[in-house]
């Protein structure tokens, strides 16, 4: 009876040892691709969100200055023929609208959107006998993440 | 028992792989290596975009935050040229001011003066306020010191403060229209 037998690489087998490594490359280059698909999806995911995260700084900036201006704007040039909100139910055309820069992005690139002014009268109707006019000043800015096109509106009161 | 372990020694095989078989290793770990240092290079590329973009997804929006909380509450204010102007009372500028005097009115109907003035640093210039205390002295403290540059500027009866970013970015808040 032996004591002590060394099996050899051949007694493995010869089918075992063809092929292996051809097994091994094939898992590891797909575990190699799926782990390069998985980082290109986290990159992409991180990358958009970060897009989305600065338009919302720009588009938060700018409404930021379209409602100290519709707080600011007297009300004389407000219910005026050139007012920056028109009439949206008496005025013609009923709404402003303009191409906006928002601001810029890395290295300079402008970023653009859309702006629509408008205002709509609330004044109560058993307040209408008071004199009093109240106006909501509307500002919506239309703006492009990707593919999608998003608004964003202020409205500001302001009571004549 | 001699006659197993003789058996043993006879039957040995060759050891090692041919030079096709390492070759054919060599080769895909190679491959392998370059496919991860290429993933790696992308990650610290995406990271780099990310560090770079950072003005205006974290330090802009804290700025602005900020920023609106002062000047909203403004009852009015002068822009100025430079902090020395504004500090020496020199004559208002409608645009690219580099400082703002801020005008409160407390409680008791005082009037109270602030300011906010872009000035140089090391690294590139700050955004600071100063008010003053009972006795005169100054006090400040950093509102942003990684803007490139500030600019502030009355249009059309409101505070515009136009941030610049490191890389080249731009975003204006507004406010001040009490």
């Amino acid at each position: 009876m032996p004591l002590l037998r060394i099996p050899s690489r051949r007694r493995l087998g010869p089918r075992h040892e063809q092929g292996s490594l051809l097994l091994e490359v094939s898992v590891a280059m797909g575990f190699t691709a799926l782990l390069a698909l998985m980082v290109m999806k986290a990159s992409l995911l991180a990358l958009s969100n970060n897009q989305w995260t600065i338009m919302q700084t720009l588009t938060d900036a700018y409404l930021t200055r379209e409602t100290a201006l519709s707080n600011r704007v007297p009300l004389a040039d407000l219910t005026g023929a050139t007012s920056q909100w028109p009439d949206a139910t008496a005025d013609d055309p009923p709404k402003l609208q303009q191409p906006v820069t928002l601001g810029k992005l890395v290295n300079g690139k402008t970023v653009e959107a859309t702006l629509t002014r408008f205002r709509v009268n609330e004044t109560p109707v058993p307040d209408a006998d008071t004199g009093i006019a109240v106006w909501r000043l509307h500002s919506v800015l239309a703006y492009q993440v990707g593919e999608k096109q998003y608004v964003k509106s202020r409205s500001t009161l302001r009571m004549q | 028992m001699n006659r197993g372990i003789f058996q043993s020694h006879v039957r040995r095989t060759p050891a090692g792989f041919t030079l096709l078989e390492m070759s054919s290793a060599m080769s895909v770990l190679l491959i392998l290596a370059v496919a991860l240092v290429v993933m790696l290079q992308q990650h610290v590329l995406f990271m780099e975009m990310f560090r770079r973009q950072s003005f205006l997804t974290v330090e802009a929006p804290k700025i602005g935050n900020l920023i609106g909380r002062i000047i909203n509450h403004t009852d009015h204010y002068f822009v100025y040229g430079s902090k020395a102007d504004a500090l020496a009372g020199a004559q208002p500028v409608l645009t690219g001011g580099s400082a703002v005097r801020l005008f409160f009115k407390s409680a008791d109907q005082e009037t109270e003066e602030r300011l906010i003035a872009v000035e140089p640093t090391a690294a590139g210039n700050a955004l600071r306020f100063y008010s003053w205390r009972a006795d005169g002295s100054e006090t400040s403290w950093t509102i942003s010191n990684r803007i490139a540059n500030a600019q502030f500027s009355s249009d059309q009866g409101i505070l515009n403060v136009m941030l610049q970013g490191p890389n080249g970015e731009e975003v204006t808040y507004g406010g001040g229209a009490r």
